[in-house]
């Protein structure tokens, strides 16, 4: 075990994880956090805690992991490289984990003029890679990332993002290759609606060996209104949202419902692709809607 | 001007050792300005590749041509005479010259022989400063006439910091501190009352911060 | 069918290629013919008198004799006259043709071929014929000169001694010019035998060049006395080594021109006794040039200046010359007409009078077909296209201009050539008159190191004065080099293309001598006044906007590339040394190392140098040019650090200390 979290734990089981979405709140009050870890609760083996999403300041990603941990859930701390030098995110990871962070999330992140302070100087000392590299140095070496050593290793599951619909998409699952070989443990997909892009994706990751050094949790996420699926197709980068699903939505009569159907049906795809480890559930402001779906889904955290 | 400075000769070497006809393409711009990659610049270096390549019984030629302004597609266009036939062209200019002739010469391989390194001026012969960020947002008329985005080692626009001290910048005695200069010029004009105001913070969205930049002259056809 | 008149003589490589408006020192300038006296005069400083030759024959086709006897206007306009002294041209003239005679070089005459199938008669063998033979020649005309005396030469052989002008040296240059093809009839008198209208008719064209071939008389009382005597004559006389009849003990020469002192030099010589030389100029208007005065009292003759002869004194024979005080020789517009003071009267004894006071042509050999003369018995001539009144019929020469220089006797006999080439159907490229480069500003000139010009070695006043033989005995090697290395060559230098400038100001900054400005746009410029052609800012330039007009970068490079070609160690050598710093390397020698970029000296090795060792004066000489030393060293050592980057070994390229030559230091 490299740091005994309890993802790390149902991963190596071989059991199907399911991980769901924190976001923090534009606000100091953590009573928010509480509220939805209680709807998270017993529904997820692990909750990504998110930093700064598209670029919006918010409750930085540490604190909202801290309560998390508090209110009983697993954390797994987002970071991304835009706010922060090296500097910072090292004395933030050595913070995290003296805080009982386990889980590590790293992101290049996006830019800042998506965000609401598109003035801003984004930094990205470091990439998604250089990140990696530089977290599982700090655990495994131990030592920083300019080669002084570290005297008490933080200990973390290192995980990153992957976009099986980007492109070119012959390099994404080589992309995704490149961040084992830096050093992650498990990665978690954008929204999968295309599963049989997706399928091609997982193919090329199991011919890679990517599959056998890191678990792959498929990304899901209910759409909320067919004015949200157009919206994520049209606009969102890096989405993949095929014509029959906007169309199911815009046919449905109660679209809220609808989009439960559509992400069950893609978890339950998912779930028979050969290399995919685990679930991780983005309902993003919608955290309300998790339970349900898993439930739907016959998905109960391995944890449990 | 742009000042660029040639990259040692041992990572040049271990590019151009892999490719037997080179073309060495001096710019004669601002790295001619800035005595690094103009003509004679880049006669020099092809001349010391030859030698090296003698000497190490490496083959193929190495030419060299050099045009006005590599930054100029017309310019880079004009030497496909010299291109014709080259596995590489090694462009003595600053990013911009190696980058163009990858557009326009999409066939051939281009590698830099430089360093780009500032926006500055001769501070006195054989010797450059750093004096511009290409921030986009100049605000040097509050600031007495000189930069502290690009001068102050922090960046300050609140400056100068606990660090200043004697006029030097804490990260080298060599180092002017230019909060230093800017309080002093201020003071000149009886306005160093104007750096009370608090400055920023800066909108870096119009420097490479806000990505790629493009400039179009407004009201004109491309 | 296009010809340059030069097309035919061998040019050395290092020759430069000026722009047609090109600025030109101002010996070329002032000199009649435009000879490229600054290029040969580099190539002497180099040693190369075979190349130095070459391009003397380019404009000059007497080159060992005009050597010698030059009136050198070239030393006059010379720029270093306003620093110190001016360069001795003509004795590098004589440097140069004695180097080549040496090394057996340069005396080879071209092959010509006359492709035209033309004709011309050339009537006169003196500087003037010989010229135009030449260049017709070498236009492709063939020509025949008809000489009324036994031998060539016109006045150079009749009116100069062998103590200034050898035989045997006018005879060498004759010879070149009979081996280009040129044939020479002497004893050939036009009018005798040969009617000049059968010449008209028998030729394609004629030029008159007769030269002034007869003295002056001086129609005064007395006049017929036996020893009256005149200058040509007398001149011929001496020449042909003939005994000159009716000459005392106590000579009065009349006159105070060049002719004048050489009648008293050869009485002087003849006799052993008592010389004057009467002249109605004051000392300081005497028309014979300063050095030829001095060379004249130096062998102790005197001179009586501003008396008028009013009548030879003697019953039967001379007894002295009656002289009356000349007030005045020119009037307010400069023309000749001399004021006596009528009551002044003294008389000057003597036993012989040579009366020297100019000469006249001798056109009798014309008919009545023409060409047509004027009230005063002169020619009708266009000095444009060189033409008489009798079409087919030309001139040159002394007849025409009246007395002069021999170089500008060259120098009309040259132009004739051109027009009468131009008469028969030659298209001749005809260079632009050179335009002189200015002064050296004052403070150029405290720039510029103080240097003794070289003394013309001469044979002792006393000895000399018992022979013909030469007097002058040649600068020799070593002081022929120091003198040609003072040379500043001028408007050599930097060779500025507008084009390619790109206003960066390091030549600005780097010029001692201030001589690269910016103008209101920006843009830079070079002062050829100001510079001095060190290349400093040649070497700098970083978008090679600057090149050197003499010895540029291709030249030096060539120059390299023909000395390394076979390998071996390579000396970049400085002009102003007194010795080698590798005596067993090639050498290629500049006037400053500081003219060698960093790619010149890799390059040298890219040619095949082993190892190249360059001269660099130590820093308390500061050489010749200010800071030359300081760029050459920076050129070497960045060159070594770009060859220790390649892998090369540093020290092929060596950075030498030479001494600067002692006559280049101030005196």
């Amino acid at each position: 075990m490299r740091s005994g979290s309890v993802l790390e734990q149902v991963l190596t089981d071989g059991k199907f994880a399911v991980t769901a979405e924190l976001g923090p709140p534009k606000g100091a009050d953590p009573q928010v956090i509480v509220d939805k870890a209680n709807i998270l609760k017993g529904h997820a083996d692990a909750v990504n805690i998110t930093d700064n999403q598209t670029a919006i300041s918010r409750m930085c990603s540490m604190a909202a992991a801290k309560i998390a941990i508090e209110q009983g859930l697993e954390p797994i701390m987002q970071m991304t490289c835009r706010d922060r030098n090296r500097l910072a995110m090292q004395a933030d990871i050595l913070g995290a984990a003296a805080l009982g962070v386990k889980n590590l999330l790293c992101l290049t992140g996006d830019h800042q003029s998506f965000g609401n302070h598109p003035e801003a100087l984004g930094v990205f000392d470091l990439d998604s890679i250089t990140l990696i590299r530089m977290v599982r140095d700090m655990r495994d070496v131990p030592q920083f990332q300019c080669g002084e050593e570290i005297t008490f290793a933080p200990k973390l599951f290192i995980g990153a993002a992957a976009n099986p619909y980007a492109d070119p998409f012959p390099f994404r699952a080589v992309r995704l290759a490149k961040k084992v070989e830096a050093g992650i443990d498990f990665c978690q997909t954008q929204i999968i609606y295309n599963v049989e892009k997706f399928e091609e994706f997982m193919r090329q990751c199991r011919e890679l060996g990517v599959t056998e050094k890191c678990k792959i949790l498929a990304g899901v996420a209910p759409l909320k209104s067919a004015g949200m699926a157009k919206y994520m197709k049209n606009r969102v980068a890096g989405m993949d949202v095929p014509d029959e699903i906007v169309e199911r939505l815009s046919a449905a009569e109660d679209a809220q419902s609808e989009g439960i159907d559509v992400c069950v049906e893609v978890i339950n795809r998912v779930r028979e692709i050969d290399g995919v480890a685990g679930v991780h559930v983005m309902a993003v402001e919608w955290e309300a809607a998790v339970p349900e779906i898993l439930s739907r889904a016959g998905l109960r955290p391995g944890s449990e | 001007m742009i000042t660029a400075e040639r990259k040692p000769f041992e990572q040049i070497k271990a590019v151009t050792d892999q490719f037997e006809n080179i073309l060495v393409v001096g710019c004669n711009t601002c790295v001619a300005v800035c005595l690094t990659g103009g003509e004679k610049e880049a006669e020099q270096l092809a001349s010391q590749l030859r030698l090296q390549r003698q000497n190490d019984g490496v083959g193929g030629t190495v030419e060299t041509v050099t045009v006005l302004r590599q930054c100029e597609n017309e310019y880079v266009d004009s030497v496909a005479a010299q291109v014709e036939g080259k596995d590489l062209i090694l462009s003595t200019a600053c990013s911009i010259g190696p980058q163009l002739f990858a557009d326009r010469f999409p066939k051939v391989r281009v590698a830099p022989a430089m360093n780009t390194n500032m926006l500055g001026v001769v501070k006195q012969h054989h010797v450059w400063t750093e004096y511009c960020a290409a921030c986009g947002d100049c605000g040097i008329f509050n600031t007495g006439g000189i930069c502290p985005i690009v001068r102050c080692a922090k960046t300050l626009l609140n400056g100068p910091c606990g660090g200043s001290q004697g006029g030097r910048c804490e990260i080298s005695p060599d180092v002017p501190c230019v909060w230093q200069l800017i309080y002093d010029k201020l003071a000149s004009f009886g306005l160093e009352g104007n750096l009370s105001r608090i400055g920023g913070p800066k909108n870096w969205s119009k420097s490479s911060s806000g990505g790629p930049r493009t400039m179009k002259k407004e009201g004109f056809e491309p | 069918m296009e010809r340059k008149l030069t097309e035919n003589i061998s040019r050395s490589s290092a020759r430069p290629v000026p722009g047609d408006a090109r600025l030109r020192p101002p010996c070329e300038v002032a000199c009649p013919i435009h000879t490229d006296a600054q290029r040969y005069i580099q190539l002497v400083a180099e040693g190369h008198y075979d190349w130095a030759l070459a391009i003397i024959r380019e404009t000059n086709p007497l080159p060992q004799s005009i050597g010698r006897i030059c009136a050198h206007p070239c030393e006059e306009a010379c720029r270093r006259g306003g620093v110190d002294e001016p360069i001795a041209i003509c004795n590098l003239k004589r440097v140069a043709s004695d180097g080549a005679k040496a090394s057996g070089l340069g005396y080879e005459p071209p092959k010509v071929e006359f492709t035209t199938g033309k004709k011309v008669a050339i009537i006169g063998s003196g500087p003037s014929g010989l010229a135009a033979a030449h260049d017709l020649a070498l236009l492709g005309v063939q020509s025949v000169i008809f000489e009324k005396q036994p031998e060539a030469g016109g006045f150079l052989r009749t009116g100069i001694l062998n103590y200034r002008l050898p035989k045997n040296i006018l005879d060498e240059d004759i010879d070149y010019i009979r081996g280009m093809g040129v044939e020479i009839r002497t004893g050939s008198a036009i009018g005798g035998e040969i009617n000049f209208d059968d010449l008209v008719q028998e030729y394609d064209a004629v030029l008159i060049a007769v030269g002034l071939s007869e003295s002056r008389p001086l129609p005064i009382p007395g006049a017929d006395l036996p020893q009256v005597l005149l200058a040509v004559p007398f001149l011929e006389d001496v020449n042909a080594g003939r005994e000159t009849s009716g000459l005392g003990k106590d000579i009065i020469v009349i006159g105070g021109g060049n002719v004048a002192i050489d009648v008293a030099r050869s009485a002087k010589r003849i006799t052993g006794g008592k010389v004057t030389m009467v002249c109605l100029e004051a000392d300081h208007e005497m028309p014979a040039h300063d050095w030829e005065i001095a060379d004249a009292r130096a062998e102790g003759i005197e001179m009586i200046c501003s008396q008028g002869p009013s009548a030879f004194v003697g019953d039967g024979k001379v007894e002295g010359l009656q002289v009356k005080k000349c007030e005045s020789v020119f009037d307010e517009h400069g023309r000749f007409s001399p004021t006596f003071c009528e009551t002044e009267l003294s008389v000057i004894p003597g036993d012989t009078v040579i009366v020297t006071i100019g000469q006249m042509s001798n056109l009798t050999f014309l008919t009545e077909n023409g060409p047509a003369v004027n009230e005063r018995g002169i020619l009708i001539f266009d000095r444009e296209q060189c033409t008489t009144s009798r079409r087919g019929v030309f001139a040159s020469g002394e007849v025409v201009t009246g007395p002069g220089a021999a170089v500008n006797a060259l120098a009309s006999g040259k132009r004739a050539a051109i027009a009468v080439a131009r008469y028969l159907g030659v298209d001749v490229n005809f260079s632009h008159e050179p335009v002189a480069i200015g002064e050296v500003p004052t403070d150029v000139k405290e720039k510029i190191k103080s240097a003794p010009r070289r003394q013309m070695p001469a044979r002792d006043s006393g000895e000399r004065l018992k022979d013909f033989e030469e007097v002058e005995t040649g600068l020799g090697e070593v002081d022929g080099r120091c003198e040609a290395s003072r040379c500043l060559l001028c408007g050599s230098g930097a060779r500025f293309s507008e084009t390619k400038c790109i206003a960066c100001l390091t030549c600005v900054r780097v010029c001692p001598y201030g001589a690269p400005w910016e103008d209101k746009d920006g843009l830079g410029g070079i002062d050829p006044d100001k510079c001095q052609a060190c290349g400093i800012c040649f070497t700098q330039c970083p978008a090679k906007a600057i090149d050197l007009v003499m010895l540029s970068e291709d030249e030096i490079s060539g120059r390299i590339y023909e000395a390394v070609s076979a390998g071996g160690d390579l000396e970049l050598g400085c002009w102003y040394s007194q010795s080698r710093v590798a005596p067993d390397a090639a050498l290629v020698a500049l006037p400053c190392t500081s003219r060698l970029s960093v790619s010149l000296l890799l390059g040298a090795l890219e040619a095949g140098a082993t190892k190249v060792h360059v001269a660099v004066c130590s820093e308390d000489d500061d050489g010749h040019f200010v800071h030359g030393h300081r760029q050459t060293r920076a050129a070497v050592t960045e060159a070594k650090k770009l060859l220790e980057e390649a892998g090369l070994d540093p020290e092929k390229i060596a950075l030498e200390l030479v001494a600067v030559k002692k006559c280049m230091q101030s005196t």
